[in-house]
C-alpha cells in the first residue's frame, strides 16, 4: 500500500493505494498531477530512514509521498 | 442589551468552535510528524524542540529546523547564520516543522534559493538588523501583557502576567546593551 499525506491548514488529507489496483492507481495519479499542477511539492519518504526525497512523477510503487505547498522567504 | 448579549455569545461559541478545529488539526499535524520522523529524530524534537538535517550539497553543513524560527545553519559545528522560510498558508504547528524539513532535505537548492539568508552577528553584519525586529516585538509584547494584566479577567494570569513582564523587560534590557555593544 502507498500513502500521499497532503499537508492543509485543518491537518492532512490522506490518499491511499494499492499498486495492485488500477482504479486505485489512477485516481491517485490523477490527483498527484492535479496538486502538482497547483503548485505543490511533493517528497517520498525512505520507508526505513524518513530520509525525504522530492519527486516530480508518480509512481505506483511508491510508499510513503508528503506534499506540501510552496514556501517563501520570512 | 439582549442583542448584544446575543453576538457576545455567538462570538464565544465560534471561537470555542475554531479552537476544536484547531487542536483536532494539531493532533493530526503531530501525529503526521511521528510518522514521518526517524526514531533519532523524533527523540530530538520531544526532547530540544527541534531537528537536524545534514545537507547534501555541504557535507560540512547541518540544518537546525525548528517550527517558528529561522533554520540555523552550523558549518563544522559552528553557527554561521540563519536561513528564514516558512509556508505560504497557515499550517499546524508540527506541519510548519515537517514541511521546513522536507525541502531542506528533499530539495536543498530550492530551499536555498527561497529562504532569506541571515548572517549572525560576526563578519559584517546586522547586528542592527536582527536587533531591531527583536526589540520591536519586546515592545509589542510588553504592551500586549500589561494590556492582559490590565483586564484582570483573570486573577491567576496577574502575577503570572508581572513574572513575564520582568522576564520580558530583563531580556529586552540584555538584547539591548548586547547590541550596543556588537555595534
Amino acid at each position: 500500500m502507498g500513502v500521499l499525506r497532503i499537508l492543509g491548514p485543518q491537518g492532512d488529507t490522506t490518499l491511499t493505494w494499492d499498486p495492485k489496483a488500477p482504479e486505485e492507481v489512477e485516481e491517485v495519479r490523477r490527483r498527484f498531477e492535479e496538486i502538482v499542477r497547483e503548485g505543490y511539492l511533493v517528497f517520498e519518504l525512505d520507508p526505513a530512514t524518513k530520509q525525504a526525497e522530492r519527486v516530480h512523477r508518480f509512481d505506483p510503487e511508491q510508499k510513503e509521498l508528503r506534499a506540501i505547498r510552496p514556501m517563501a522567504g520570512g | 442589551m439582549g442583542r448584544f448579549l446575543g453576538w457576545v455569545s455567538s462570538y464565544l461559541r465560534r471561537r470555542r468552535e475554531e479552537r476544536r478545529v484547531q487542536a483536532i488539526a494539531e493532533e493530526r499535524a503531530e501525529a503526521l510528524l511521528r510518522d514521518s520522523l526517524s526514531e533519532e529524530e523524533w527523540r530530538c524534537w520531544q526532547q530540544f524542540g527541534y531537528i537536524e538535517v545534514g545537507s547534501r550539497l555541504h557535507p560540512q553543513r547541518r540544518y537546525l529546523v525548528a517550527p517558528d524560527t529561522p533554520v540555523i545553519v552550523l558549518e563544522r559545528g559552528r553557527a554561521v547564520g540563519a536561513i528564514c522560510i516558512q509556508p505560504q498558508e497557515r499550517l499546524p504547528r508540527a506541519d510548519r516543522l515537517l514541511a521546513k524539513k522536507l525541502l531542506a532535505e528533499g530539495d536543498e537548492p530550492t530551499f536555498l534559493k527561497v529562504g532569506n539568508w541571515i548572517p549572525l552577528l560576526h563578519g559584517g553584519v546586522s547586528a542592527r538588523e536582527l536587533m531591531a525586529p527583536t526589540r520591536a516585538a519586546g515592545t509589542l509584547a510588553l504592551i500586549w501583557l500589561m494590556i492582559v494584566g490590565s483586564m484582570g479577567v483573570l486573577a491567576l494570569l496577574q502575577w503570572q502576567g508581572a513574572v513575564l513582564v520582568l522576564l520580558a523587560l530583563l531580556t529586552w534590557g540584555a538584547l539591548a546593551v548586547r547590541g550596543r555593544a556588537a555595534r
